[in-house]
């Protein structure tokens, strides 16, 4: 039985292709088939997250249009033989592919994947439209900021109205330290203010931008992110996993003060 | 400013504490963004519903999409709140 994932967000530069990459990977790791999607026609980026750029020959457009068969376009990844990618194209533009040609591709693939993750483009526009047409489940990737919530929050209205069966939060780039001194949303505000459910929290990791400048995704790696990643796809997979972010969010102090208390 | 705010009167909110309430207020109206069309169709059902039992004063009904405040009861879901001036009972009815 396969499911159908999309990554989306509303609002761009949020974390939507770097989760992919991430959830995709690391869901290979478990011993799951993958096949990541990148949807954004005209701008790609997930071939780069992944360090796949140099392997494409056919992209999503040609197997849409029938210039290619779907095997011919799917890129196995170099690290893990379950896993592959389906590129997108780069010289075209959204309108090229319409919301039901993206339901056909999808439901061709679930024979062959346990998981068919789809890399959202950023708007609500034709993009989004193809992205959300043949998904199971949503995750929103959002970051503690103003704007990128309320993103999230028109998108899961969106959603709602699909009749999406799923939908999961994570929240990505969280400062810690910020939120003791007050100076960040915490989750809870998040969560107070998106009626949704948590999958993830990933905190702000600088080893995120080492990990994409070499195309080599942390997902289960020992860095703060890469535990994050593999919380949430061991979460996906049905495992109960406490927060990691749930002791980072109070100082050590306040930690050993409560500790003492209760004695 | 972190460590004078401890001595300090505590009134200064922290921008985490700004950042929730700002958009608390968007969220609200963002939510209950519906267009005019829709509003309008609901204002003429109701009056011309209303009609039956009382002269309606159509041309100053006011109707909204409220979310209700967290404290309410009847939190979540959002309220139609409609201010309905009339002139007169229709007393054949009644």
């Amino acid at each position: 039985m396969s499911e159908v994932i999309v990554i989306t967000s509303g609002k761009g530069g949020v974390g939507k292709t770097t989760t992919t990459a991430n959830i995709g990977m690391g869901l290979a790791q478990m011993n799951k088939r993958v096949v990541m999607v990148d949807t954004d026609i005209g701008l790609r980026n997930l071939d780069v997250v992944l360090g796949l750029e140099n392997r494409i020959i056919y992209n999503l457009v040609d197997v849409i249009e029938g210039n290619c068969r779907l095997k011919q376009a799917l890129i196995r990844d170099k690290r893990y033989p379950n896993l592959f990618l389906l590129p997108s194209a780069q010289t075209r533009d959204k309108s090229s592919v319409s919301p039901e040609q993206m339901k056909k591709l999808v439901e061709q693939m679930r024979d062959d994947f346990d998981y068919i993750i789809l890399d959202c483009p950023a708007g609500i526009e034709q993009g989004f439209q193809n992205a959300v047409a043949g998904a199971d489940r949503a995750l929103i990737v959002t970051t503690p900021e103003v704007a990128a919530i309320r993103d999230a929050d028109r998108i899961i209205g969106l959603l709602e109205a699909r009749q999406i069966r799923k939908m999961d939060l994570i929240v990505n780039r969280l400062r810690f330290d910020m939120i003791r001194n007050g100076d960040m949303m915490s989750l809870e505000d998040i969560l107070d203010i998106l009626s949704i459910d948590l999958i993830g929290a990933v905190p702000d990791d600088e080893n995120v931008v080492v990990s994409t400048n070499q195309g080599e995704p942390l997902v289960g790696r020992h860095t703060m992110a890469g535990q994050a990643y593999a919380n949430i796809c061991l979460r996906l997979l049905g495992e109960d996993v406490p927060l990691l972010a749930a002791r980072y969010q109070t100082s050590w102090f306040q930690r050993l003060t409560r500790f003492l208390v209760r004695g | 400013m972190r460590f004078f705010s401890l001595f300090g009167s505590g009134k200064e909110k922290r921008s985490g504490a700004i950042a929730k309430q700002r958009l608390k207020t968007l969220l609200i109206s963002d939510r209950a963004d519906c267009s005019a069309d829709l509003i309008n169709g609901i204002k003429g059902d109701i009056g011309l519903t209303l009609s039956k039992y009382m002269e309606v004063d159509i041309e100053h009904m006011e109707v909204n999409i409220l979310q209700p405040e967290s404290d309410s009861p009847k939190k979540g879901s959002m309220m139609l709140v409609a201010k309905i001036p009339f002139r007169e009972i229709n007393k054949v009815i009644c």
